[in-house]
């Protein structure tokens, strides 16, 4: 049966399926991604950008 | 913040001036790199607009025009928003401010050499790698004085995890060092002259391996690094999602280097080449599209700032173009559609949506948050910054628009066949002809995008004038956290688990490509179930308190670097490896004779002088297997047709057509006539005159140079060629010559450049003749 499947499946198809089930990977982990962080480090280190805030500016 | 951590005050001084000297540097030579582009498209135009002079030519000045935008806007922009952001993220002063000098002065130094060089014809001809070996080591050496200084500030840096700009600024510095290595290995002839390593589809390949990823990591990830720095710091948000900024960077690291031969498909490139350009191009899509959503609901809750804040409007429109930019790129990967717009000013419209929209939005976005920061004063005009917004916009519109019009347009016409088979468009200069009112929409759109940019600096400048250079002095609470015990050391990072699986993903990816369906299934199930695994272990935490696998990893910049490093270098090695290390089989006939003849003396002097002129930029070598191509120009190009050619003139351009059977279609009387005055022999030509060429004397005398080198890399001259060499150019020339008087051209001077010319371009097409014959042709005046 595995036999008769790889004959009748063209070579083509393969990279089409290939790119399906990067893109069904990709929208899976998007979808897991867009949950709220339960690690407390993402939550620090996404939040280091707004942390210069503070800073002192000297006029030379 | 557990029980290991300690915590220290430590005040830092950052290094903003050498910040100053980018965004300068930046808003000064992109305009000038922008009036060049301007100038290029008012000469397809008005060809006379170039007044017959050599370095104010369109072949020539497209490449400094790309350069210059390339590397003088977005390369000091990005270098702007490197050292402001990394010294923030890490806190800490960059770790030498000498070595900082070093950069901003030496690619200053960079630029100035290519517009010193470029419009004067030195160039290697390869494309946004046109610097020649000089300047290349200059940039080698300005490289390794920039990354010495950044990983030597991720030493000493204060903040323990590197945030995610820094991951893509390390990529940008790894990847482009490789990239602009490999590419630019070359054996010079003279101090302005040198022949690259590779030839043919080997050169191409690797080229179009270059040029795409310059795109990925000059153009793209340290704009990425800026847009997840200075995007939440503009709208007072953290980034949105941390995690999927996870994905998106290793995804697109990884994902980009493999898509280089998009740029070559339905060539005599190798078929599986081309597939694996075109594959992976599609994968890009969802990375960047990751980053764009990534970036845009940052904006969540802010959405209303944007009506008001400049900075934001350039921002949003900047990401927006991003993924309009990565959604036509990977359609344009797709083998039918690039049938249709390769070649065309299709490309043109799809690099300018990214380069004006995405690098010159964000460069302006970049600029407004940054000058009135740098100079502590508020932007000295809000409403010209707005009205900068909708100038530029309008401006890419029109240049998009124009071009995607132009380009689908030209791609039908060059295609459109009549009921007999005939071709429906045989004359070339009519298709571009119904093209000039695309042309001039362009020239409008690209000169609103400068008016836009000239209001910019004029508002810089002011804000600049209105307060003074400020030095900012900080207090940054520095988090000493113990080791934990039991925490992994480098090594066991590296060969953790999520490494490991992602390895045997890459092995079972390979099993996939592997033209053999058993094989392929099996790689194929094996890819599905690693991918996944690795996926969810990539967010699960380890049993280290309470730290992520990846936190781990962006705590040690080596181990990150390393990771990076692997992930670009698998799809080079897997590109590059296979064309590279195949032996060069010289085809020889069924009489024994080589197949395809190097360049005699002549011919390569001619063929210097084509690379020189930029002819490239314009016209293709490359006929591909299209029934539309064949009845045009003649049989598809073969692989081997080009296999002595250093460099490769494989073209990305069809503003004329293509020229690889050239030699086969007109007399040296034709080329004589054409190359002094285009119109005078195609009415409505846009091409421009090089009446220079009939004057100037060859470079006859290092034509054996030439030939040697280039038989140290492989090129088969035989000895007696070598001796021969000048004599064998001047009977070459004299044969020309006399051709020509016999056509009723007399007087040519068999020392000037255009005899050479000629002798090149009466060469192309054939390639693939026996010796015998290609003599023949050459005594009996075509």
């Amino acid at each position: 049966m595995l036999r008769q499947l790889l004959a009748n499946t063209s070579l083509f198809s393969l990279p089409v399926l290939a790119t399906c089930i990067f893109v069904a990977i990709f929208l899976a982990v998007l979808l897991r991604v867009s949950q709220r962080a339960r690690a407390p480090e993402y939550r620090r280190m996404s939040s280091l950008p707004l942390q210069d805030d503070s800073e002192r500016r000297d006029q030379p | 913040m557990d029980a290991a951590t300690l915590t220290e005050t430590r005040k830092i001084t950052y290094d903003d001036a050498v910040v100053r000297g980018f965004v300068w540097a930046s808003v000064g030579w992109g305009l000038i790199g922008m009036l060049v582009g301007l100038l290029c498209a008012l000469q397809l135009s008005f060809p006379a607009l170039n007044f017959d002079i050599p370095w104010l030519t369109f072949s020539r000045l497209r490449p400094l025009h790309t350069n210059a935008v390339i590397f003088a806007l977005v390369g000091n922009m990005m270098f702007a928003g490197i050292y402001y952001s990394s010294q923030r993220l890490l806190k800490t002063r960059m770790a030498s401010d000498l070595l900082s000098r070093v950069h901003l002065w030496g690619w200053q130094a960079i630029v100035l050499g290519a517009a010193l060089t470029l419009p004067f014809g030195i160039t290697q001809s390869k494309e946004y790698a046109e610097l020649e070996w000089p300047l290349d080591v200059l940039v080698v050496l300005v490289w390794v004085a920039f990354a010495a200084n950044y990983f030597w500030t991720l030493a000493i840096r204060n903040e323990k995890n590197l945030y995610v700009s820094i991951w893509f600024y390390i990529s940008t510095i790894i990847t482009i060092a490789v990239l602009y290595l490999v590419n630019n290995l070359a054996v010079p002839v003279t101090m302005t002259k040198s022949y690259g390593v590779f030839s043919g589809a080997q050169d191409a390949l690797t080229q179009w391996w270059y040029g795409h990823n310059a795109v990925a990591f000059f153009l793209t990830t340290p704009i990425l690094g800026i847009m997840y720095y200075f995007l939440p710091k503009a709208a007072d948000r953290p980034v949105f999602s941390y995690r999927l900024s996870i994905v998106h960077f290793w995804a697109l690291v990884f994902i980009y280097i493999w898509a280089g031969p998009h740029h070559l498909l339905n060539t005599a490139l190798p078929d599986w080449a081309q597939s694996l350009g075109m594959l992976f191009s599609l994968m890009l899509w969802a990375p960047s599209w990751g980053g764009m959503l990534n970036g845009l609901l940052t904006l969540r809750g802010a959405w209303h700032k944007v009506r008001t804040d400049p900075v934001l409007k350039f921002f949003v429109a900047g990401v927006t173009f991003y993924g309009m930019a990565t959604f036509e790129g990977p359609l344009l990967s797709i083998k039918s559609v690039s049938a249709l717009a390769h070649y065309t000013d299709w490309i043109i419209g799809h690099v300018h949506g990214g380069a004006l929209g995405w690098n010159g939005f964000m460069a302006a976005g970049m600029f407004y948050w940054l000058v009135p920061k740098l100079f502590g004063v508020k932007l000295r005009s809000t409403l010209l910054a707005d009205l900068h917004f909708w100038i530029g916009m309008t401006g890419i519109l029109l240049y998009v628009a124009s071009m995607w019009v132009s380009g689908i347009s030209q791609g039908l016409m060059w295609r459109a066949e009549t009921a007999d088979g005939g071709l429906v468009y045989n004359d070339w200069s009519a298709i571009l002809t119904s093209q000039q009112m695309m042309y001039a929409t362009r020239s409008v759109g690209g000169g609103l995008f400068i008016i836009g940019w000239i209001l910019m600096a004029w508002n810089l400048v002011a804000t600049a004038r209105a307060g003074r250079a400020v030095t900012v002095e900080t207090e940054v609470t520095v988090l000493r956290t113990a080791p934990l015990p039991g925490e992994p050391t480098v090594p066991q990072l590296v060969f953790s688990k999520p490494v490991i699986f992602s390895a045997l993903g890459l092995v079972a990816a390979t099993a996939f490509a592997m033209p053999n369906i058993g094989l392929a299934v099996v790689g194929l199930v094996t890819l599905f179930v690693i991918v996944a695994f690795s996926a969810g272990m990539l967010f699960r935490s380890t049993r280290v308190g309470k730290h992520t696998w990846h936190g781990l990893i962006e705590a040690r910049p080596l181990a990150f670097s390393v990771l990076t490093l692997v992930a670009v270098l698998i799809g080079g090695l897997f590109e590059m490896l296979p064309g590279l290390i195949t032996d060069k089989q010289v085809p020889l006939a069924s009489n024994g004779q080589m197949c395809v003849q190097p360049y005699t003396a002549l011919e390569l002097t001619g063929r210097d002088i084509y690379v020189r002129e930029g002819c490239y930029v314009c016209h293709s070598q490359m006929i591909r297997p299209f029934r539309s191509e064949q009845i045009r120009y003649g049989a598809p190009s073969r692989i081997e047709e080009s296999m002595w050619d250093h460099p490769f003139q494989w073209g990305s351009k069809r503003t004329g057509p293509d020229l690889a059977r050239i030699g086969t279609k007109y007399n040296e009387a034709w080329h004589w006539d054409h190359m002094g005055d285009p119109r005078m022999v195609v009415l409505n030509s846009i091409m421009p005159a090089f009446p220079w060429l009939y004057d100037r004397k060859a470079e006859a005398g290092i034509a054996v140079e030439k030939m040697n080198v280039l038989r140290k890399l492989g090129t088969p001259y035989a000895e007696e060629q070598l001796i021969n060499a000048q004599a064998d150019y001047e009977a070459q020339a004299a044969t020309v010559v006399a051709n020509l008087a016999s056509q009723g051209k007399t007087g040519a001077d068999p020392e000037s450049e255009i005899v050479a010319l000629i002798a090149y371009l009466m060469r192309l097409g054939r390639n693939l003749e026996p010796a015998s014959q290609q003599a023949a042709a050459i005594e009996g005046g075509k």
